[in-house]
């Protein structure tokens, strides 16, 4: 088994106690921070390490950091974007349920980083259970006195506020989520300006994943360079990849970035699930490209993934065996969009709606021809036209399984009715 | 500066600004739906794509900033192709009920369409819409009195609510739901009622929020757009009047950014319909035999010409006297005026109905006895810290309160707002600080002020030594505890409140109409700028005193010399030099001696000495404060004369009444409170035989033997100008714009926005302290009752119209709950107020907004004769309430 970061502790009883956090070496990171390094140098470990954002942009958290201005008069906050909701992702969860600590340790440490002195964790209304595991762990670190004023002696204050959704994905996006905190009607902000330098209440301010901020305090304590030497020489570092679908074994597994998805799926997920074939798969939760089986030597780090014609994103890999019907798989993908765009920006909202209707009827074996061209089309009108990418993740399964699979869409046209179904029924997805 | 281009064409702007701006300024269209000039940027829309080099996705021209030598193009394939793909998402889910929509002809969705959207449609599916009746295809919802949603046609730019939360401060319209399923809407069963919410309707860039009032009457494109002012209040705004075959079907907003910024409230929006009211007088009435009866011209100018020459003949010419309107135009009273001081030889002049005591005439070039604005309302935005003393200024001044509004939330060092007032108002929620004072207590306060920065020595030094010491001495009388008992107000907080006014960094004070209808208006505002000289603001830039009048040309009433003592322009009468050179203008003698003022006039008709009164549009008997008396002292009258656009209380009371024209029936200029003076145009013609005012005197003046030569009212425009020194740049034509400020002292000059120390002759002021009187109490009548309009009403006028008696549609009194659990009263209960001079029941309001001890009641509505509980002579009026079985 190769190293684990993040989930190194995750499956040892009572983790998610400080007592034993401590005594698998919980806070140490902190110490280390708040005594022997300055802000600025906090931010350039963690730019050296090469650490990227792992909430699905991949983008260098380091360099992030350093966008919140310096010497602002406005007070800064760090917002942990605990949102997650992207379907077939279910890291967070289990780093927030399991190792609580892990995370309020990183998010201190980011706090120190950028000069903020109130820090929010904005957890998705669905997980009761992983906000009352933070709950408790907020109120063993003010406790102990890593969280509230003079932490440590160090003259650094801190308050970290649990700040509960209303079960909205739009919230995942860091605009809508600084919204929802403010209690306002959670749309997206246009950028610019930019979060980092008017973010939650027009303050600057910077959001960053739960699995991004539990990777810091290894960072802090083993050094950029040792993690740097974990993964590929762009994407740095482990990854939980979330594997779900028709394989023996699905859940979440840290791998260093790169690691082969055949690998994922043969040595770690146990193989396809009752010795079916693979048919198709999405490398990084419901907003990326579905990917056919041929791909299945594609190294799962940012880089390779993209250049397959997909993305990492938030390494929700969704594995589907050769008895997917993949135009009910997309519908229910595109009906998830339908259901949560926000409705801010016409292409996603009048688009969600249109595509999910045409799709709705194709698998109702209602579909014509021309059906296809119009969506590829459609997809076009909404690809790049959005305010934030959730319209833009609408298209990206529709044109992906046209592209890959237009066979199945024509069968179904064709035939009048889901290839997929034993006996023709219309109400099932 | 930023040099970029625009489909080739080269534009230079600043730094900062959009490509949306860019390409306006050379004229390149882009299309926009969310997109508004006085709102954030939404960004929503997606119409507004552009291309720009070197970037690879489409980028919206509304928030792209630009930059040196960037190349945008507006019309390429892919710029066209995404466009037409907005228009097509943005028709799948619309209705396309164009010809039963009322926004047709005016729609921003049908424009676009037409210009950038295709002409096919690959939308097969079921439409969204929101059933609001099986029956119906239409799905309207009443949101409002005057408000219909039609959520089916709606695009989301939420420019409504983005308008309702950014601008006016309003919260009873919201979105609801997300995505598709979004909708616009209010709580359930809480109609929305803000004076700004028209102004949602005017805005939707579809026919998603329509009137009730224009609904399905007629098509905007056949309608004639006339431009007006509002006559409902003295801000001023700018209206579109919509008329066609003689009658009004709407008034909306045209936006003047000097005065209203294209948002106009609902009385001004809704109000118009008066005008078509059916009780409109159309011809002249004469009482016989105790009895109105319709009669004709001729008959009406005999009748008053023999009585007016009767009177002047058999006692004199002074006991004729006049009473000008605060509704008329410049012109008409300019007129009037003439009329009487020139031809009726008399200068009993006046039309002040409102006030118990007049205050003293303006002395216009002599601070600090100038009671208009000097600050402008565009000036407002500049201002650090405001003073709103004694005015329910968001009812009063709507708009100039969302200017107030803007200045206080602008990004950068917003204004301090501090209120000092008897009750409550809306801006209690924005305000720095909040002083309610007892009613009557005004002048205690303010030298309790006072004391506060002289003990602390806050004082300027730009005060003399001699002024210090007389102020000191002065307010000795004034310890800090009497004054808190007087005021109701805790020491601290007066404390608190005198040093943030005196470290503001300069200092708008706002007066209205519970100041300038005060029986101590005249020590009050005294007092007043002895506070801004205290702290050193007299006279300094976006600092001064405004004294808002109420209504719309009451300003313009004392520029035209309605006044006992005053010729237009302010010129005094006894001013030998000034006199001569308007008789010399008018080849007619003026009489020398002051006249009488309004309280004079009235106490000269209980002396018998004046015996006819002619009343140009104003009902004293409704807004007198005294019912009983001014009632009394009418009767006694040998002839009254009332021109008016209805028959007012005042009206069937008179032995003569005219048909006059209503503000959409005739031309002329209105000044607002910040010395604007502003053109209205002609909508319509008079209905029957009713005359503009002006025409009415001429055609007198002429039968009487003075031939009038105007052919319109702007020749009468040029006559002021010759006349009033200030007003002698003001010709129609210059008004076309935005209307000029006073002083204009001739054509090339602009106008004065505010008025500063080198616009007065006593280039510096003195600090004189003022002493004020105590309201007594009185135990038999506990409650202190306050009267004051209501946002969504125009003095009594506004009882005929029916858009407006719809959203609020009758009077009440607000109490304090507390008030109101010690008498078991609960809203809605009748209850019988009583003072020393009469009773009105009226139904209760339980409202925190009045302290304890307090009673409001709104002096809007024909059935509440609230001036039957005044007292004329009293500085405050008590009350007794008494619930009614």
């Amino acid at each position: 088994m190769p190293e684990k970061i993040v989930f190194k502790h995750i499956d040892e009883p009572d983790q998610h106690r400080i007592d034993t956090y401590l005594k698998n070496g919980g806070y140490k990171a902190l110490a280390k921070t708040l005594k022997e390094l300055s802000p600025a140098q906090v931010i350039d470990i963690v730019k050296k390490s090469g650490l990227r954002g792992r909430g699905g942009a991949g983008f260098s958290t380091g360099a992030k950091w350093g966008f919140v201005p310096v010497n602002s008069p406005k007070p800064k906050f760090l917002i942990c974007n605990a949102d997650e909701s992207e379907p077939g992702t279910f890291k967070d969860r289990e780093l927030i349920e399991k190792d609580p600590h892990q995370l309020i340790e990183g998010i201190i440490i980011g706090s120190y980083a950028i000069g903020a002195h109130i820090s929010f964790i904005y957890i998705r209304a669905e997980f009761g259970f992983g906000a009352k595991r933070l709950e408790q762990a907020i109120r063993e670190a003010y406790e102990k006195g890593y969280l509230g004023k003079d932490i440590l002696n160090t003259g650094y204050d801190l308050d970290l506020i649990l700040f509960r959704g209303a079960g909205a994905y739009i919230c995942g996006e860091e605009t809508s989520l600084l919204s929802s905190i403010e209690g306002i009607r959670p749309l997206v902000r246009l950028r610019p300006p930019y979060p980092a330098v008017s973010g939650l209440y027009g303050c600057p301010s910077n959001v960053n994943n739960v699995e991004t901020l539990s990777n810091v305090p290894h960072i802090i304590l083993n050094g950029a360079e040792w993690f740097a030497s974990i993964g590929t020489p762009k994407s740095t570092g482990t990854k939980v990849f979330c594997l779900s679908g028709q394989v023996n074994k699905p859940g979440n597994y840290e791998l260093p970035m790169g690691t082969p998805l055949r690998e994922l799926i043969e040595v770690y997920g146990g193989g396809m699930r009752d010795g079916k074939k693979l048919k198709a798969f999405i490398p990084g939760g419901a907003s990326s490209w579905v990917m056919p089986a041929s791909k299945i030597d594609v190294k799962l780090d940012f880089e390779s993934v993209a250049e397959a014609g997909s993305a990492l994103g938030s390494g929700g890999v969704i594995i589907m065996d050769e008895d997917t019907c993949l135009v009910r798989a997309t519908l229910r993908l595109v009906k998830f969009y339908e259901f949560e765009s926000c409705g801010e920006c016409t292409p996603c909202r009048e688009g969600t709606y249109w595509l999910s209707k045409i799709m709705q009827r194709i698998e109702d074996g209602k579909g014509r021809m021309e059906d296809l061209d119009l969506l590829l089309d459609l997809s076009d009108n909404i690809y790049g036209k959005t305010i934030c990418p959730l319209g833009e993740s609408a298209t990206m399964p529709i044109t992906s399984t046209i592209e890959h699979f237009r066979q199945e869409y024509e069968d179904h046209i064709k035939n009048k009715r889901c290839p997929f179904e034993k006996e023709f029924n219309s109400s099932r997805v | 500066m930023i040099s970029l281009t625009i489909d080739n064409k080269p534009v230079e702007v600043e730094e900062g600004k959009t490509i949306l701006q860019a390409a306006k300024k050379v004229g390149v269209d882009i299309p926009t739906f969310c997109w508004h000039e006085k709102l954030k940027i939404l960004g929503g829309c997606r119409i507004c794509l552009v291309e720009v080099e070197k970037v690879q996705k489409l980028m919206i021209a509304c928030n792209t900033p630009v930059s040196q030598g960037m190349v945008v193009w507006t019309n390429t394939p892919k710029v066209v192709k995404a466009r037409k793909g907005i228009v097509e998402f943005l028709l799948i889910n619309h209705p396309l009920d164009c010809p039963t929509c009322d926004k047709g002809g005016e729609c921003d969705l049908q424009e676009i369409t037409f210009k950038f959207g295709t002409d096919r449609s690959r939308f097969v599916e079921e439409k969204r819409r929101y059933i609001i009746d099986q029956s119906s295809t239409f799905d309207d919802l009443k949101i409002g009195p005057q408000m219909i949603r039609n959520q089916n046609r709606c695009i989301y730019c939420l420019k409504c609510i983005r308008f309702l939360r950014e601008i006016a401060g309003e919260y009873d319209m919201g979105a609801f739901m997300r995505g598709w399923r979004s909708e616009i809407n209010i709580l359930p069963s809480i109609p929305i009622s803000n004076v700004y919410s028209g102004n949602t309707v005017e805005i939707c860039p579809v026919g998603a929020l329509t009137a009730k009032s224009w609904r399905y009457l007629i098509r905007p494109w056949t309608a004639s757009k006339v431009k007006s002012i509002c006559p409902f209040c003295g801000d001023g705004c700018n209206l579109t009047l919509w008329a066609r075959q003689n009658k009004l079907f709407r008034g909306t907003s045209r936006r003047n950014d000097k005065v209203d910024v294209g948002f106009i409230c609902d009385k001004g929006r809704w109000g118009y319909d008066l005008v078509g009211h059916p009780e409109r007088i159309k011809s002249p009435w004469i009482k016989k035999n105790g009895k109105l009866v319709e009669s004709n011209w001729e008959e009406a100018y005999s009748l008053l010409i023999s009585k007016l020459i009767e009177i002047k003949e058999k006692y004199s010419p002074r006991a004729l006297a006049g009473f000008g309107s605060e509704k008329a135009t410049n012109e008409d009273n300019y007129i009037f005026q003439k009329f009487f001081r020139t031809i009726l030889g008399s200068n009993n002049l006046d039309f002040r109905a409102g006030a118990k005591k007049v205050l003293p005439s303006p002395a216009l070039f002599e601070y600090p006895q100038v009671y208009t604005m000097t600050n402008s309302i565009e000036g407002i935005e500049k201002a650090k810290t405001i003073l709103v003393f004694g005015s329910d200024l968001n009812s009063e001044h709507p708009i100039i309160s969302l200017r107030i509004r803007k200045s206080v939330l602008r990004e950068e060092n917003g204004a301090s707002l501090l209120l000092a007032n008897p009750k409550k108002i809306k801006f209690s929620s924005i305000a720095e600080k909040e002083l309610i004072y007892k009613s009557g207590s005004e002048g205690f306060l303010i030298n309790g002020l006072l004391k506060v920065i002289l003990d602390e020595r806050l004082i300027s030094s730009k005060l003399s030594e001699n002024e210090i010491e007389e102020l000191r001495q002065n307010l000795e009388k004034y310890s800090l505890s009497k004054v808190s008992e007087l005021t109701g107000i805790d020491e601290e907080k007066i404390k608190d409140f005198a040093r943030k006014i005196a470290t503001s960094e300069s200092l708008m004070i706002f007066c209205g109409k519970w100041i300038s209808e005060n029986l101590q208006a005249e020590a009050i505002i005294k007092g007043l700028n002895n506070l801004l000289l205290a702290v050193g603001k007299w006279g300094e830039k976006n600092s001064g005193f405004n004294l808002l009048w109420e209504n719309n040309n009451s300003q313009g009433a004392l520029d035209m010399g309605i006044l006992p003592d005053r010729l237009p322009g302010f010129v005094p009468v006894e001013d030998e030099v000034g006199r001569e050179r308007l008789e010399k203008i008018w080849n007619s003698s003026i009489p020398k001696e002051r006249g009488l003022n309004y309280n004079e006039i009235l106490l000269g008709i209980n002396a018998e000495k004046v015996k006819g009164l002619y009343i140009m549009g104003q009902d004293p008997m409704e807004s007198f404060p005294d019912r009983e008396y001014i009632e009394t002292t009418l009767k006694k009258l040998d002839f009254l004369v009332v021109q008016d656009i209805f028959l007012s209380e005042t009206a069937k009371a008179a032995n003569l009444v005219l048909p006059a024209a209503s503000f959409a029936e005739k031309e002329g200029t209105f000044t607002n409170v910040e010395r604007r003076v502003q053109k209205l145009c002609r909508a319509l013609v008079p209905p029957g035989e009713a005359k503009a005012d002006w025409e009415i005197i001429c055609e007198l003046s002429t039968l009487m033997g003075h031939k009038q030569h105007y052919t319109s009212a702007f020749q009468i425009t040029e006559e002021i100008a010759q006349v009033s020194p200030i007003y002698g740049g003001i010709k129609a034509d210059r008004l076309d714009d935005c209307g000029i400020q006073w002083p204009c002292l001739n054509l090339n000059d602009q106008g004065t926005a505010e008025l500063m120390p080198e616009n007065f002759l006593n280039k510096t002021s003195q600090l004189v302290p003022v002493d004020f009187d105590e309201a007594p109490a009185d135990h038999y009548y506990p409650f202190i009752l306050i009267t004051g309009s209501l946002a969504h009403h125009s003095g009594r006028l506004t009882n005929k119209s029916a858009n407006l008696c719809g959203i609020v549609p009758e009077g009440f009194c607000q109490i304090n709950p507390l008030d109101a659990g010690k008498s078991n009263l609960k809203n809605g209960d009748e209850v019988l107020v009583e003072s020393s001079k009469g009773k009105i029941k009226i139904k209760v309001k339980l409202d925190e907004c009045v302290n304890p001890g307090t009673v409001f009641v709104p002096i809007n509505f024909e059935h509440i004769k609230v001036n039957s509980l005044l007292d004329k002579d009293t500085l405050i009026d008590r009350v007794k309430l008494s619930k009614e079985r």
